[in-house]
C-alpha cells in the first residue's frame, strides 16, 4: 500500500487501530451521536490523531475505552 | 467511561503509584543525605548509600511495568504519553538518588575533619529541592502542565544559593588554603543539590509533555 500511494489515493475503512496508524497519512474518525446518527468526530494527520487527539471521543476510542 | 478496559486502567494506575513510591524514596534520600552532611552523621550516610540499591531496583521495576503495558495493551494518545513520561521520570528520580548517595559518600569521606562551618544554605537548597520534587510529582498525577511550568521558576532559587555558596567557599579557600579539601567537598555537595533541582526541571518537562503532547524546554527566568 505504501508503494501504491505514489500513484493512487487509497481510502481504508478499518477498526484496526494499529493498521490505521501504520499505513495512513491522514486519519478520520467517525462515530455515532446520541441519536445514533453517523458523525465525523475528528480528521487529522495520522501522527497527530494517534498522539494528540483533539476530541475526547477520539482519545477514548483509540485507547480502547469505548467501541 | 465504560468498563471495557478495567485491567488496563488498573495497570496505568499502578504505574503512577510506582512513580509516587519511587519519588518518596528519593525524597527520603535527599533529606537524609543533607541531614547527614549537616550533622556529619556517618551511620545515616551509610544508610543513604545502601538504600540507593532499592531505588535503582525500583527504577528497573517501573520501566519494566511501562514496557509491559506498551507490549500488551497497545496504548495510544494521552496514555502513551504518560507511559513515555514515566520511563523518563523514573530515570531522573534514579539519578537524583545517585546525587544524594554522592553527598552521603562525601560525609563518609570527610568525617575525620570538623565541618568548615555550620551548614545553613546547603540544607536550604535541600529543602527547596524536596518541595520542587513533591510539587512536580503532584503536577504529574494531576496532569497539570501549568503547575509543572511554575515549579521550574524555583530552580532559580537553587542556582542563586549555589552561586552564593560557591562565592563563600572561595573566600574560605583564599583566606586559608588549609580549608581547600573541606571546602571543595562542600562545593561538590551543593553542586549535587543544584543538579537535583535541574532534574526536577526535566521531570516538569515530561509532565508538560504527558499533559499536552508538547515537548518543550522550560527555561527558568534568568
Amino acid at each position: 500500500m505504501r508503494q501504491l500511494v505514489a500513484d493512487y489515493s487509497i481510502v481504508i475503512v478499518t477498526h484496526n487501530m494499529q493498521q490505521a496508524a501504520r499505513v495512513s497519512d491522514q486519519t478520520v474518525f467517525f462515530s455515532l451521536n446520541e441519536e445514533r446518527t453517523g458523525v465525523l468526530v475528528e480528521a487529522s494527520p495520522t501522527t497527530d490523531l494517534f498522539t494528540i487527539p483533539r476530541d475526547r471521543r477520539t482519545e477514548d476510542y483509540i485507547t480502547g475505552r469505548f467501541g | 467511561m465504560t468498563m471495557t478496559r478495567v485491567n488496563y486502567d488498573q495497570q496505568l494506575q499502578k504505574l503512577r503509584q510506582s512513580v509516587i513510591a519511587m519519588s518518596s524514596m528519593v525524597d527520603k534520600a535527599i533529606a537524609r543525605s543533607v541531614d547527614a552532611l549537616r550533622r556529619q552523621d556517618v551511620a545515616l550516610a551509610e544508610q543513604v548509600v545502601s538504600d540507593d540499591f532499592a531505588i535503582n531496583q525500583a527504577r528497573w521495576d517501573t520501566e519494566e511495568q511501562a514496557l509491559l503495558i506498551i507490549a500488551t495493551q497497545a496504548p495510544m494518545a494521552g496514555d502513551l504519553r504518560v507511559i513515555s513520561a514515566v520511563i523518563h521520570i523514573a530515570t531522573e528520580l534514579e539519578r537524583m538518588a545517585d546525587h544524594s548517595a554522592g553527598n552521603a559518600k562525601i560525609v563518609i569521606q570527610t568525617s575525620d575533619e570538623p565541618l568548615l562551618k555550620p551548614l545553613v544554605d546547603i540544607p536550604r537548597m535541600g529543602d527547596i529541592c524536596r518541595e520542587m520534587l513533591a510539587d512536580s510529582i503532584t503536577a504529574f498525577i494531576d496532569g497539570d502542565a501549568d503547575a509543572a511550568r511554575a515549579i521550574v521558576a524555583r530552580d532559580d532559587e537553587v542556582d542563586e544559593l549555589y552561586n552564593q555558596i560557591y562565592r563563600e567557599l572561595l573566600t574560605y579557600m583564599m583566606a586559608d588554603p588549609g580549608t581547600i579539601n573541606r571546602a571543595t567537598h562542600l562545593l561538590w555537595a551543593s553542586h549535587n543539590l543544584e543538579r537535583i533541582a535541574d532534574r526536577v526541571t526535566n521531570i516538569c518537562e515530561r509532565v508538560v509533555f504527558a499533559a499536552t503532547g508538547q515537548l518543550e524546554a522550560i527555561e527558568p527566568n534568568y
